[in-house]
C-alpha cells in the first residue's frame, strides 16, 4: 500500500580517485528487497543513545555522594543493555508476521503470568503492589510484558478481522483489552493500567472503529474513572497521588496528601532548579541528598532535569522523539494492518509512559508508578522497551518483502 | 480498513503525540527558565547546613616575645552524633555505659583484671567485652554527678566537684541532647583524658563505635600563675553575654554559644584580635538531615587570631611578684595582699603589673569547681581582683606631689618659701573638736622647711599648712570651693586612667560637693546614719577644715589606685610632663608573621606645666631615697644609687577607724634612673606597714635587678624567669630580710 512511495536511496557517486568500493552495510547477496538492507539504523542508533543516557542517569543517582562511588546499579543497567540489545536483534530477525499465528499463545501466557503474579506463592509483593516475581536476583514485573502481550494479542486479532469491526468484534476486542486491564487492576497497579487503556483507545482508533463508538467509550472510561475514584475500592494514598497534582495550590487536605505533595514539590524543585543548563552531571543537590524519592526508577527524570537542566531534558526528549517518530514511521509503513497496529500500540506505549513519567515529575500528572522507557532503572521495563523495538524494527525492514 | 482512512488515523496519533511532547517542553520551559533561580535558591537552602569550625586563639607574648599564653593540645572524647543516632538503642546504652566506666576510671588506681592495663590476660574478644562492661558498671553507676567541663563559670556547678573524671550515663545523655553543642560535629564528652585512656580508646576502637578521640587547642600558661591578672582568662559565653550576642553577633568572627570569649584583662580587651576567624564548612544534608557530603569548593579554612604583644617584660613581672610575695611572707608580716605596678615614664607603657594574692588560670581551663570558684571569689580575699587597678587605696603621703602641685598651681606656696613645721599644727581658732583642729606630724618636728625638704622628711604639717590656706581661701570665695582638688585631678587623680584593662576603678578625691552627696545620700537611705538627728546631718554635709588638710596629704577617703599613682610620678620623671593614658600593648600581629596589625603609640592625655617647680620637686623626691634624713634613705642604703640613681616618696595610710584598727597599708612609689628615668614603680602592701618597711623593700627588690644589670631594659636575655609557678616565698623573703627597712612613712 505504501510501497510505491518509497524511493531507494541513490547510491554515492564515485567521484575523485581516492574512492574504493562501498556496499551499503545491510545489502545481503545484492538483493534489494532484503530486510538487511532495511534496517533502520536512526531508530537503533537512538535506542542506543536513549539507554546510555539513561545508564548514565542511572549512575548519577546511585553512585552515592562521595568516594567510593557505588557502581552496581550501572552495571545491571549496562547487563540489561546489553541483553535487551541480543533480545532486540533477535526480534527483529524474527519475521514479525509468523507472530500472526503466534499471538493467543503470547497474549495467553502474559495474561497467564499476570494471574499467576496475584497469587502470593508465586508473586512479591512490593509497597503493596502484587506485581514481581522473583527469579534468581531478578525480579520480573509482567505487567510490563503484558503490555506488549496485550497489543500483539490486539494487532493480531484485529488483521484477522479486515477493518471489518462491527459492535461484536469491537466488544471482542475490548475484552481483549480489558482482561489484562483488570488484572494489573488487581495488584494493584494503576499507572500500567492507565497506559493500557491510552493505548487500547488509540489501536481501536487505528484498528478502524468508528468515531461515534470511540465517544462513547471516552465518556464510560470518564463515568468509570469518576466511579472508580469516589467509590472506595481505591486506597487513600492512591486516590491522593491520582488528585494531588490537581490541587498543587491548595490547602493540604490529608496526611497522604500532604506526603505525596512533598514528594512532587521537592521533584518539581528538583527539575527547577537545573534551570537552563544544570547544576552539572553528578552535580544535582536534590540527587544527592535524597530529597526526591524512586529517584532512580520512576523519578529519574528529576536527575536529568536537576543536573543537565533544560538543555539537557531538551536533548532526552528529542532523542525519545525521534524514537517515537521512527517507529509512528514503521507503523506508517508497514506492508500489513498486522505491522501497522503492532507500532502503533508500541509508540502509543512509549509516547504515554513518556508523558505519564515526565508529566508526573513536572506535576502536570498525576504521580503513578511508570518507568520513563529506556531512562528508567529496571529490568522488565527496560527488556520490555527492546523487545518493542525489536518488533518495530521486524516491521520496518520487512516492509517489501 | 482503508489506507486513506488508516493514514489519516495515524496523522491523528502524531498530532497527540507532537501536542503531548509540546506540553512538556512548555512545562520545562516554565519551571526551569522561569523559575529555575528561585528553585536552586530554596534547593541549597533546604539541603546544606554550615559547621562552623573554631579557630585557634592568638597567643600572648611580652615584649622581647617571650610567650605568655600559648595554646595547648588537649585530647577530647567527642561522640559522632550523626552516627550513633543511627544505632540501635541498645547498642547506644551499651556504649554509653561502658564510655562511662572508661572516663571515669582514675588511672593510678588501676581496678584488678582492669581492660585498660592494654595486653594484659583478657585478650580474648568475648572475654575481654564481658569484663569490661561488668567492671564499668558499677563505678559508672555510684560516680558522683560530674561537673559540666564547659560549665559557666561560677555557674550552677555540681555540689560534688572533688571527682571532676567521673563520667556518669546520665551526664552523657544530658550532654548528647545539649542543643548548645553543634549536632552536625561530633559533641564532646570529656576533655583532658589522661594518656591511658587515650591509648585505650584507640586500641579498643571496636569497643567504642562512633567515639571520636580527638586533640584540641585551649589555653596553656607557660609561667602558671605569672601575670594571671594582666593576661585574664578565656571562659565560656555567659548566658548574657551569649543573649547580646545572638542579637548583634560580630559580623567577620561569629560567635557560638559554645564559645569562649576573654573574660578579663588582656585575654577581655583584646579579645577582636586574639580572637581567631572561624572557619566555615558546608555539608549537605538529606531530608533526615543525616550528612551526605561536604561541599569542599564552598570550605572556609579558621584563621588563628592574631598575637598580642604585650608591653610587660615578664622578667621585671617576675621581680615584681617575687618582690610582693617575698614582703608579704617576711617574717612579722601580716599583710596578706599587695599589688605592685611598672611603667615606662616615657611612654606610659606598663613593664610589669603584679597583685597578690594570685591564682594559675591553668586551673580555669576547660571549667572549674564550685570550690575553685568560691575561693578565687571570696570577698575577703578577692584573688581574682586586679589590685593595681580595680582596687583604690588611700594615697597617703604619695599624694604629696598631687598636693604640692596643686599649691604651687594655686600659690599656696612657692618652692622657696620656707615654713614652720613644729610637729604639730592648729588649725582652727578657736579649736573646735569635730573639726579635727589639731594635726601632728608622725615623725615629730622637722624645724624651718622649704618644699623639696618637706618632701623628704615627709612633713605632715607642711601640707595640713597646704590644705588649710586652701580652705580658708575657698572659704574667702578667693578660688572655688574645689579648685584644691581640680588641680590635684589634673594630675588623673580621681578618674579612669583609661588604661586598656577592664575593670579600672577611678579612685576618688573627696570635694565639698562629693561630701554632700555621700552625707545626702546616707541620710536619704535612713536617717538611723545620723541617729535621726538632722543637726548631724547638716554638719556632716559641711566641708570642714580637717578635710581639706586631711586631703593635701593623701587621707580623708582620698583613694587612689597604685596605677593611678604611678602615672602621675611618670608625668614628673619624664621631662616633657606628659601624662599618659597608660597601656599593655605593644604591639599586635599576625599569628606566625611580622605584620603588625596594630601598633602602640603613646598618647599623652595632657602635658603638665611643671616650669620651675619640677626641679625643688625632683630634688625632693631623690632626697627620699638618697639623702640621711629621707623616709626611704634606710631601705636604699645598700641600693646602688651611683650607677642608677633612685628617686621615691613613702606613703603609710591609716586605714580603718575606731574598733576597725588595722595596721597600716604601706605604699611607694619610686622611679629611675636620674635624670632620664626609665621606669616608675608604684607598690602597695596591705598592712604592710610604713611605706619604707614593706613597700619601699618591695621597690628596691624590683628596680636592683635593672640597676644592677641583671635585666637589661630593651634587650632580652640576662635573667631567665623559671617556667611554671615557681615563685617561692620563703626563700624570696630571705632576700627581703637583707634590706634595711625605715620606720617612718
Amino acid at each position: 500500500m505504501t510501497a510505491t512511495r518509497y524511493k531507494p536511496r541513490v547510491p554515492p557517486q564515485r567521484t575523485g580517485p581516492q574512492t574504493t568500493t562501498r556496499r551499503p552495510i545491510g545489502s545481503f547477496r545484492g538483493n534489494p528487497s532484503s530486510p538487511f538492507r532495511h534496517v533502520d539504523l536512526l531508530l537503533v542508533g537512538c535506542v542506543f543513545l536513549a539507554t546510555s543516557f539513561g545508564a548514565l542517569m542511572v549512575y548519577s543517582t546511585t553512585r552515592g555522594a562521595t568516594p567510593p562511588y557505588e557502581t552496581g546499579f550501572l552495571k545491571r543497567v549496562i547487563m540489561f543493555m546489553i541483553i535487551g540489545a541480543v533480545l532486540m536483534a533477535a526480534t527483529a530477525l524474527f519475521d514479525y508476521r509468523r507472530l500472526r499465528d503466534y499471538w493467543p499463545f503470547i497474549y495467553g501466557g502474559s495474561v497467564a503470568l499476570l494471574v499467576l503474579v496475584l497469587v502470593p506463592a508465586f508473586g512479591e509483593s512490593r509497597s503493596g503492589t502484587q506485581g514481581w516475581f522473583q527469579v534468581g536476583p531478578f525480579q520480573l514485573q509482567p505487567s510490563e510484558l503484558a503490555k506488549l502481550g496485550m497489543i500483539i494479542g490486539f494487532a493480531g486479532l484485529a488483521s484477522q478481522f479486515r477493518g471489518d469491526l462491527d459492535t461484536t468484534r469491537v466488544l471482542m476486542l475490548l475484552g481483549l483489552c480489558g482482561l489484562p486491564m483488570g488484572l494489573v487492576m488487581l495488584q494493584p497497579d494503576l499507572g500500567t493500567t492507565l497506559v493500557s487503556v491510552a493505548v487500547s483507545f488509540a489501536l481501536l482508533l487505528v484498528a478502524g472503529v468508528r468515531p461515534r463508538v470511540l465517544g462513547v467509550l471516552a465518556v464510560g472510561a470518564v463515568l468509570i474513572t469518576t466511579l472508580v475514584l469516589t467509590s472506595g475500592v481505591l486506597k487513600e494514598y492512591q486516590v491522593a497521588r491520582l488528585t494531588t497534582y490537581v490541587r498543587q495550590d491548595q490547602a493540604v487536605t490529608s496526611e497522604t496528601d500532604e506526603a505525596t505533595r512533598y514528594n512532587l514539590d521537592q521533584a518539581k524543585l528538583a527539575v527547577s532548579s537545573g534551570g537552563l543548563t544544570g547544576q552539572g552531571l553528578f552535580n544535582g543537590t536534590q540527587t544527592r541528598t535524597g530529597m526526591v524519592p524512586e529517584q532512580r526508577t520512576d523519578f529519574i527524570f528529576t536527575a536529568v532535569g536537576e543536573q543537565l537542566g533544560f538543555v539537557g531534558c531538551g536533548v532526552l526528549l528529542g532523542l525519545l522523539g525521534v524514537i517515537v517518530w521512527r517507529v509512528w514511521r514503521a507503523a506508517q509503513l508497514a506492508r500489513d494492518d498486522f505491522g501497522t497496529l503492532l507500532c502503533t500500540g508500541i509508540m502509543v506505549m512509549i509516547v504515554i509512559q513518556i508523558f505519564e513519567n515526565i508529566g508526573m515529575t513536572i506535576g502536570i500528572m498525576p504521580i503513578t508508578g511508570i518507568p520513563l522507557p529506556f531512562v528508567s532503572y529496571g529490568g522488565s521495563a527496560l527488556l520490555t522497551m527492546f523487545l518493542s523495538i525489536g518488533l518495530v524494527l521486524s516491521v520496518h525492514m520487512r516492509r517489501f518483502s | 480498513m482503508s489506507t486513506d482512512n488508516h493514514r489519516h488515523r495515524l496523522g491523528l496519533l502524531a498530532i497527540a503525540a507532537l501536542s503531548l511532547f509540546g506540553a512538556l517542553f512548555a512545562r520545562l520551559w516554565f519551571l526551569q527558565i522561569v523559575e529555575g533561580a528561585d528553585a536552586s535558591e530554596q534547593v541549597s537552602a533546604n539541603a546544606t547546613r554550615t559547621v562552623i569550625v573554631p579557630a585557634a586563639r592568638g597567643r600572648i607574648l611580652d615584649r622581647h616575645n617571650v610567650v605568655l599564653v600559648d595554646n595547648q593540645v588537649s585530647t577530647v572524647v567527642a561522640i559522632d552524633w550523626q552516627k550513633y543516632r543511627d544505632m540501635e538503642e541498645d547498642e547506644q546504652s551499651e556504649l554509653l555505659q561502658r564510655l562511662s566506666a572508661t572516663l571515669s576510671r582514675v588511672p593510678e588506681g588501676e581496678v584488678e583484671g582492669d581492660p585498660a592495663a592494654g595486653d594484659g590476660e583478657d585478650e580474648g574478644d568475648g572475654a575481654g567485652d564481658e569484663s569490661t562492661t561488668t567492671t564499668s558498671t558499677e563505678p559508672g553507676v555510684e560516680a558522683d554527678p560530674a561537673v559540666d567541663p564547659t560549665a559557666v563559670v561560677g555557674g550552677d556547678g555540681d555540689a560534688a566537684a572533688e571527682d571532676s573524671r567521673a563520667v556518669t550515663v546520665e551526664f552523657l545523655e544530658r550532654r548528647l541532647n545539649d542543643l548548645r553543642f553543634n549536632h552536625f560535629r561530633p559533641i564532646p564528652v570529656a576533655d583532658d583524658i589522661p594518656v591511658e585512656t587515650e591509648i585505650y580508646l584507640r586500641e579498643q576502637a571496636h569497643l567504642f563505635p562512633n567515639v571520636v578521640v580527638d586533640r584540641q587547642t585551649v589555653r596553656s600558661y607557660p609561667y602558671g600563675s605569672l601575670a594571671a591578672h594582666l593576661l585574664g582568662y578565656v571562659g565560656p559565653l555567659s548566658d548574657e553575654q551569649w543573649e547580646k550576642l545572638e542579637a548583634d553577633n560580630d559580623p567577620v568572627k561569629p560567635y557560638e554559644q559554645a564559645d569562649e570569649i576573654g573574660k578579663t584583662g588582656v585575654e577581655a580587651t583584646y579579645e577582636k584580635y586574639l580572637r581567631g576567624t572561624p572557619g566555615r564548612q558546608v555539608f549537605e544534608v538529606d531530608r533526615a538531615g543525616r550528612i551526605v557530603r561536604e561541599l569542599v569548593d564552598r570550605r572556609v579554612e579558621p584563621q588563628p587570631g592574631d598575637d598580642v604583644h604585650l608591653s610587660i617584660d615578664i622578667r621585671i613581672q617576675y621581680k615584681a611578684e617575687e618582690a610582693l610575695a617575698a614582703q608579704l611572707a617576711r617574717e612579722g608580716s601580716v599583710a596578706k595582699s599587695g599589688a605592685a605596678v611598672v611603667v615606662d615614664p616615657r611612654n606610659g607603657q606598663v613593664r610589669a603589673m603584679a597583685s597578690w594574692p594570685t591564682y594559675d588560670p591553668q586551673e580555669l581551663v576547660g571549667g572549674i569547681s564550685q570550690e575553685l570558684w568560691d575561693r578565687l571569689t571570696d570577698p575577703a580575699t578577692k584573688v581574682l581582683s586586679n589590685r593595681t587597678i580595680q582596687e583604690a587605696y588611700p594615697a597617703a603621703s604619695t599624694f604629696k606631689l598631687a598636693s604640692s602641685y596643686a599649691a604651687l598651681r594655686l600659690g599656696i606656696v612657692t618652692p622657696d618659701e620656707v615654713v614652720s613645721d613644729p610637729g604639730y599644727h592648729q588649725l582652727c581658732d578657736p579649736p573646735r573638736e569635730n573639726d579635727g583642729c589639731l594635726k601632728t606630724n608622725s615623725g615629730g618636728a622637722n624645724g624651718p622647711i622649704t618644699l623639696s625638704t618637706a618632701i623628704k622628711v615627709s612633713s605632715d604639717v607642711y601640707y595640713y599648712k597646704i590644705g588649710e590656706a586652701a580652705f580658708w581661701r575657698a572659704e574667702r570665695g578667693e578660688i572655688s570651693e574645689d579648685a584644691f582638688q581640680q588641680e590635684i585631678m589634673g594630675l588623673g587623680y580621681g578618674a579612669r586612667t583609661g588604661i586598656d584593662l577592664t575593670g579600672e576603678s577611678a579612685g576618688r578625691v573627696p570635694t565639698p560637693e562629693s561630701n554632700r552627696e555621700l552625707a545626702d545620700s546616707l541620710w536619704e537611705r535612713s536617717h538611723e546614719n545620723y541617729d535621726n538627728d538632722e543637726a548631724a546631718w547638716k554638719d556632716a554635709r559641711r566641708w570642714k577644715i580637717g578635710y581639706s588638710a586631711d586631703v593635701a596629704i593623701g587621707q580623708f577617703d582620698t583613694l587612689v589606685t597604685p596605677l593611678q599613682s604611678a602615672m602621675a610620678y611618670s608625668a614628673l620623671a619624664n621631662s616633657q610632663g606628659e601624662l599618659y593614658r597608660p597601656s599593655v600593648l605593644d604591639h599586635v600581629a599576625r599569628a606566625n608573621s611580622a605584620t603588625v596589625v596594630k601598633g602602640y603609640a603613646k598618647e599623652v592625655t595632657r602635658v603638665i606645666e611643671w616650669g620651675g617647680w619640677r626641679q625643688p620637686l625632683l630634688d625632693g623626691f631623690a632626697g627620699v631615697t638618697q639623702q640621711p634624713g629621707g623616709t626611704g634613705y634606710l631601705t636604699f642604703q645598700d641600693f646602688p644609687l651611683s650607677t642608677f640613681p633612685v628617686s621615691g616618696k613613702t606613703g603609710t595610710a591609716e586605714v580603718g577607724d575606731g574598733a576597725d584598727q588595722r595596721r597600716d597599708n604601706s605604699l611607694f612609689v619610686a622611679y629611675g634612673p636620674n635624670p632620664d628615668p626609665t621606669l616608675v614603680v608604684s607598690v602597695m602592701i596591705e598592712a604592710g606597714g610604713f611605706g619604707s618597711e614593706s613597700a619601699a623593700p618591695a621597690a628596691y627588690m624590683i628596680l636592683e635587678p635593672i640597676a644592677n644589670g641583671e635585666i637589661v631594659q630593651d634587650q632580652p636575655g640576662g635573667f631567665v624567669v623559671p617556667r611554671g609557678a615557681s615563685i617561692d616565698p620563703e626563700s624570696a623573703a630571705i632576700v627581703a630580710d637583707g634590706i634595711g627597712r625605715g620606720t617612718t612613712d
